[in-house]
């Protein structure tokens, strides 16, 4: 019952976009996809989820993405991606409402105010989706894959999300908010992917980190093991600094400080 | 996540929920007003013959008159039948076609389709004539309809690789292409014109004026298949419409086979479009009117939508078609342009209230 990914290779014309992943992970943890713009995190994070072809396989709960269909997977897992434009004007409960009928729950018609609760928008189920900020439509599309897969395991096998930047435009209050979510999917035994840009963020939610460079994973682990000045600073091609501040043990990243230590 | 939003305000499931409730009950209303419409379509006429004396007749006993088994059921039942179909026909392939290209302006009449369809017509009709016989009698009074029915298709087809790339549709592409497309079968069929004889040229000139003046028992029975065929196989399509709202990707991350609606919407809008342009020539707007409106009301769900589609569209051209009876009595208005003088308008009021999107 996890995600494997196994020998990913995937190429655009003559340019090799993923060269050799192999990627597992667990339910019951929040995986994070990081590296530097181009380096494949979306494209990565399509195959996973069946959305682009590639060599190699790709299996969830052991079913191969590639050759199931799609109802099949959207009973597994949702999809949230990067920025969605809705074609007609429907209200943000209508939006949430086509994940929850998408998924096993589609006749709990409440969960559809549950799943905007759970990302803060009450109250927002009335308005217009094309009405709203950046940030809100992004919040609501959470909300909709999260109606899609709201227990995180359905007859004993988990469900997952799959996030590309989930806080990319979100303010800080809203960007804890999102991963504290994700996290407490993952703690009642989904699964969580999620390719992310800030690195604290990362290092505060991410159980297990896989740092992408170029098309390979080059690094992979807990955020004490992958968040080193080597890896990052390798990895995003530039000099970063990891530190721990003594009370909590926690990693963070101060590009301030990268100048004095070289 | 509670500090996360400035209003705290309970859900409001109600309120939400009315436009469910609403295009649920919109179905009651417009089945009722199609209903109505057809009535109306029966008892109005220039002809002296009357629905209630008929019914009078019929209800005690006696014989119908002559004149009143003529003009009500071989002139006004075919003809508001086929006004129900047609105008079904055309709002679910504008209401398709939209959820198709992610796009409320995209109607059968304005990208092309009808175009198509008529351009199949026409060839159908000029150049069947010069069919081996064997095969004109097999397609017989088909020919026509799946002529019309194969440019559609090639039509859309069309339309949707010009226009859209990676499951992104370029508004401007898509009406820039449907005017390439128009102009293109334009000038084949006008081609076709002069290769025509004489009596081609006549139901040639008929056929394009637009009307549902022709109506006949046959022609129900031609179009009558497809286009149910159509409406049915359209009605499947809620959800994927839905879902295709948000992108190729989105749609099939909620499960829905892509590939598989999108080729049941294509077939479902060529053989709508095609049927009805093939028994009444192009008849414009309904499938833009229709949507626009109801969408409106009732909000995009297309579950329900596709339904009132097809109810609202009957009973608007059964209402055209009863205008371009009366307004100049005895004669009679091609009913392309009733439809035209509704529909453009709104047309020009959506542009209006895009012109944002329009800029490019």
């Amino acid at each position: 019952m996890t995600l494997h990914a196994t020998d990913i290779r995937h190429t655009i014309g003559r340019k090799t976009i993923l060269d050799g992943i192999d990627l597992t992970a667990q339910p019951g943890a929040v995986t994070a996809i990081v590296g530097p713009n181009g380096s494949g995190k979306t494209t990565l994070l399509r195959i996973l989820t069946g959305e682009e072809r590639a060599c190699g396989t790709v299996t969830l709960n052991g079913t191969p993405v590639s050759t199931a269909n799609a109802p099949r997977l959207a009973t597994m897992r949702g999809v949230l991606p990067q920025s969605s434009r809705i074609a007609f004007p429907f209200k943000v409960a209508e939006v949430v409402r086509i994940g929850l009928q998408s998924g096993p729950h589609g006749r709990q018609d409440m969960l559809a105010y549950r799943a905007l609760s759970a990302v803060g928008l009450d109250g927002f189920a009335d308005r217009f989706y094309q009405e709203l900020s950046g940030g809100e439509q992004q919040r609501v599309q959470l909300a909709r894959v999260l109606a899609q897969v709201w227990q995180p395991v359905l007859d004993g096998a988990p469900c997952w999300l799959f996030l590309d930047e989930p806080v990319a435009s979100l303010d800080i209050g809203h960007q804890l908010g999102i991963m504290q979510l994700a996290r407490d999917y993952a703690l009642r035994g989904g699964g969580v992917i999620a390719v992310m840009h800030d690195l604290n963020l990362t290092a505060m939610f991410a159980d297990l980190i896989a740092v992408m460079k170029a098309g390979r994973i080059v690094a992979h682990g807990p955020p004490e093991t992958v968040m080193t000045d080597a890896i990052l600073s390798d990895a995003y091609g530039c000099p970063l600094r990891t530190s721990t501040p003594p009370p909590r043990g926690m990693r963070y990243v101060l590009p301030q400080s990268a100048g004095q230590a070289m | 996540m509670s500090a996360a939003s400035e209003t705290h305000a309970a859900p409001t499931p109600a309120r939400s929920r009315d436009r469910r409730a609403l295009a649920r009950q919109a179905h009651v209303w417009l089945a009722l007003l199609l209903a109505g419409s057809c009535i109306a379509s029966l008892a109005i006429g220039a002809s002296g013959a009357s629905l209630w004396t008929a019914l009078w007749h019929m209800a005690s006993g006696e014989p119908l008159t002559q004149l009143e088994r003529v003009v009500l059921f071989d002139i006004r039942l075919p003809r508001t039948l086929l006004g129900l179909l047609v105008g079904a026909a055309l709002a679910v392939s504008g209401t398709v076609l939209q959820g198709l290209f992610r796009n409320p302006l995209a109607d059968p009449g304005i990208v092309g389709v009808s175009a198509g369809a008529g351009l199949g017509a026409i060839c159908a009709i000029v150049l069947g004539a010069s069919l081996p016989a064997a095969i004109q009698a097999v397609a017989g009074m088909y020919l026509v309809p799946v002529a019309a029915f194969a440019g559609s298709w090639l039509s859309v087809m069309l339309l949707y690789g010009v226009a859209t790339h990676r499951g992104r549709t370029s508004v401007a592409t898509m009406l820039l292409a449907g005017l390439a497309l128009t102009a293109l079968t334009g000038a084949l069929a006008g081609i076709l014109v002069y290769a025509a004889d004489d009596q081609q040229l006549r139901d040639l000139t008929f056929w394009q004026m637009g009307s549902l003046a022709g109506a006949t028992w046959s022609k129900i029975v031609t179009a009558g298949p497809l286009i149910l065929l159509a409406l049915i196989g359209a009605s499947t399509l809620g959800r994927a419409l839905n879902g295709l709202a948000m992108g190729e990707a989105t749609a099939m991350h909620l499960g829905i086979p892509v590939q598989k609606a999108k080729n049941l919407a294509v077939l479902a809008v060529a053989a709508a479009t095609g049927a009805a342009v093939a028994v009444s020539g192009g008849i414009g707007f309904v499938g833009i009117v229709v949507p626009h409106l109801l969408r409106l009301a009732t909000g995009p769900d297309h579950g329900p939508l596709l339904i009132n589609a097809a109810l609202l569209g009957g009973a608007l051209l059964i209402w055209a078609d009863v205008a371009a009876r009366v307004i100049i009595a005895p004669a009679e208005l091609p009913i392309g342009i009733v439809t035209a003088v509704l529909g453009a308008p709104v047309f020009l009021w959506i542009l209006l209230r895009r012109r944002g999107v329009l800029y490019l």
